[in-house]
């Protein structure tokens, strides 16, 4: 079991950016880089891809903290994300909450039901802890879709309003741009301060070697608990902004299926690396558009492409300088 | 990209023959230009995931009606130029693809919306947003309802509360009032629990309510429960292969000596030839297609639905189903509502509002400024399954 952890968590290449410029100086450069999105996209739809890239990138760098740094895995982020959306949606709809404050609280909710499952789940590990995790997916799954009272059912929460400003709503791509933008800079800020700090070496200690980190004082289960139910929130925030842009959320949107899909796009990115998950989420957010042209065929070409991208960059796309160094130097020797 | 180049090459000749013809105004050029610019329409089917049966019949329903109108003339006088995604069953692909279509593609029209209601209903704030049209072969009402936040917004389909309305016609004359409906927990199924709970008290009908997931394979507590209630009609509402179980099943309790009904959802073949001998005395409301040639001939829709079957059958190598009927249907009303204008594209929705007794494949559709559902209880009929077909059982 203890092997499983010691793949998904590759520690020896998590080290945080150091060379060069300070690692809040580079999340700066990056983030103003892409504040330039919408100035240069031909229209709206593409501004509508980089909002859903930004939603993603939380989904997939908080669960790249659990998965990468922390060792653990989780087949219930796409859950946890529905906790987020419904609880800022139903807040909303049904109690007049308005999206600023559904905000936080889906970030409560969703680490709250990380907690719920994470006291009993996480004491297990590798597969067992997979298939806990799992089984919570598809409970919360079943919760969105029978309580159609509050959730509307199958049929989705309807009526959601968009995130205001004074009064100002921000309904359009453009103007719900800047707020995923910053959601997502603070969000990315956070797991980079986490990671620096003492809990960060702690996370990164007990997915290294869990007995050698409780011999130095670690509480491993507690530090375990905590970045489990911090990813969790996370994800509940990027459930927040989904359904205040979209203004709608359905339950098939938080099943198993894209919980599997956020897991192979960390890996895909580049598990354990802090810019791995931007690589992630725009693959995500990106391919499924690029394949729409290829009608029956995309879905076949998706898989293939996830498939040699794992076979070829077991590390992910981010590794990928570092396997080709890799490459060039053994040919020198 | 493709678009651009097909568009500019057939404006070419358009523009050549003015240039040459003598005297002529600069105004002509464009408006031959305009004429010459095909329609941009557009739409979202699920071809893949769980709603695939019916995306695959919407699609090959579009693609009909799309080939037969430019063979005629286009819609409004424009060829049509259609895109289509596959939403794969999945809500956010819907939501993207939509997005693409308004603000990549520029479509003009929207005709179905992912050939599951829940995709239907993300899909309908966005489209009213945009000011796009969007006529929807999904079934769920609150597509088009409140109208005053769905001035866009359209549907080609039949509203479940008008098909209970018709049940309800039925038990009336048989002189039942205890009745029993099992639904599915889908939105399909529950959107009629909600209904009903609104057509039983009005029709002074006795409802009880029993539901199942869509992958049951056993209902016996359910239908037992139904059977010590004293049901004398039981009413099923499923897409999904469950239905086949409630059949055979009902029927080992006997309750097939009472009146079984499943909805429009069960009406297909393999459904009925996988019962067996359990659907012998079921009925189903259905839309008037599958007994298209039962109808008596002064009915509205019969020469039209015949029409369909054979160049359906002839293109696809298959029966017509009713979805293909309702994503045609979203066609047809879209360049009847055209013709209404005369082919002004911004005014599309007037049209729409326009139209009073037309008759389509699956019903006669009446639309209104107050209501954007177009078919009514006349449109259902009750039929049975006899001899390896659909046949008329109770007409009006």
């Amino acid at each position: 079991m203890a092997s499983i952890e010691a793949k998904t968590g590759p520690m020896t290449h998590s080290r945080l950016p150091q060379r060069g410029l300070s690692r809040h100086a580079r999340l700066a450069l990056v983030w103003l880089a892409l504040a330039a999105v919408p100035f240069v996209v031909p229209n709206a739809y593409w501004i509508s891809l980089a909002n859903l890239a930004l939603i993603n990138l939380v989904l997939i760098a908080s669960l790249n903290l659990l998965m990468g740094y922390g060792g653990q895995i989780s087949l219930a982020h796409a859950g946890f994300f529905g906790l987020g959306a419904y609880a800022s949606g139903i807040l909303n709809v049904r109690y007049g909450v308005p999206p600023w404050a559904g905000l936080p609280a889906a970030a409560v909710v969703a680490g709250l039901g990380a907690l719920l499952i994470g006291i009993p789940a996480l004491r297990l590990r590798g597969h067992y802890l997979a298939m806990a995790t799992l089984g919570w997916n598809a409970i919360l799954v079943v919760f969105f879709t029978q309580l159609v009272g509050f959730t509307g059912g199958p049929n989705g929460l309807l009526g959601v309003e968009p995130f205001s400003i004074f009064g100002h709503a921000l309904d359009t791509e453009a103007k719900a741009f800047p707020l995923a933008w910053a959601v997502a800079f603070f969000v990315m800020l956070a797991i980079s301060n986490l990671l620096a700090s003492r809990i960060g070496r702690s996370i990164r200690a007990v997915a290294t070697n869990e007995l050698g980190a409780q011999s130095l004082g670690i509480d491993s289960f507690r530090t375990k608990l905590a970045v489990f139910v911090l990813s969790a929130g996370m994800a509940g925030i990027a459930g927040s902004l989904y359904v205040h842009i979209n203004q709608y959320a359905s339950p098939e949107t938080f099943g198993i299926a894209p919980s599997i899909m956020l897991l192979v796009m960390v890996a895909i990115g580049g598990a354990g690396t802090f810019y791995g998950p931007m690589l992630g989420a725009l693959i995500y957010t990106a391919v499924p558009q690029i394949l729409l042209d290829y009608e029956d065929a995309e879905l076949m070409l998706f898989g293939l492409g996830l498939l040699v991208v794992l076979i070829l960059f077991p590390r992910g796309l981010a590794g990928i300088p570092a396997a080709l160094t890799g490459l060039v130097r053994r040919r020198r020797a | 990209m493709q678009f651009g180049r097909r568009s500019f090459l057939k404006m070419v000749p358009a523009a050549a023959l003015t240039a040459t013809g003598t005297g002529t105004v600069a105004g002509l050029w464009s408006s031959a230009a305009r004429a010459a610019e095909p329609l941009r329409v557009g739409s979202i089917l699920s071809v893949t995931g769980p709603a695939a049966f019916l995306g695959e019949d919407m699609k090959a329903g579009l693609e009909l009606a799309v080939d037969e109108f430019n063979a005629a003339g286009g819609m409004g006088g424009r060829k049509i130029e259609w895109t289509y995604y596959d939403a794969e069953s999945q809500t956010q692909k819907g939501i993207t693809a939509t997005r693409r279509l308004i603000s990549q593609d520029k479509v003009e029209v929207i005709l179905s919306g992912g050939n599951m209601s829940g995709i239907a209903l993300a899909m309908a704030p966005i489209t009213n947003a945009a000011k796009v049209p969007f006529i929807s072969s999904e079934g769920a009402l609150a597509i088009v309802t409140p109208v005053a936040e769905r001035q866009y917004v359209f549907k080609s389909t039949v509203d479940d509360g008008d098909v209970l309305e018709r049940i309800a016609d039925y038990l009336d004359k048989k002189k039942i009032k205890k009745v029993a409906l099992i639904a599915d927990t889908s939105g399909f199924g529950q959107g009629a629990v909600g209904q009903m709970k609104i057509v039983g008290p009005k029709r002074g009908l006795d409802v009880m309510y029993e539901s199942f997931a869509p992958s049951d394979t056993d209902m016996m507590p359910q239908l037992t429960r139904i059977r010590d209630a004293g049901a004398e009609a039981i009413i099923c509402w499923t897409v999904t292969p469950a239905g086949v179980v409630f059949l055979k099943q009902a029927q080992q309790l006997g309750l097939d000596k009472k009146t079984l009904i499943h909805s429009y959802g069960f009406v297909s073949a393999d459904y009925m030839k996988l019962a067996g001998d359990a659907a012998n005395t079921l009925l189903l409301a259905s839309l008037k297609l599958p007994v298209g040639d039962q109808l008596p001939d002064s009915d509205p829709l019969k020469a039209g639905i015949l029409k369909l079957m054979k160049a359906y059958e002839a293109r696809f190598k298959r029966p017509a189903s009713i979805y293909a009927a309702e994503s045609y249907d979203a066609a047809l009303l879209a360049r009847e509502a055209l013709k209404k204008v005369g082919g002004d594209v911004s005014k599309l929705t007037q049209g729409m509002e326009q139209i009073k007794d037309f008759p389509g494949i699956s019903g006669v559709f009446t639309f209104s400024a107050e209501r954007h559902s177009g078919l009514s209880k006349q449109d259902i009929v009750l039929v049975n399954w006899r001899d390896g077909r659909f046949n008329l059982a109770d007409y009006a």
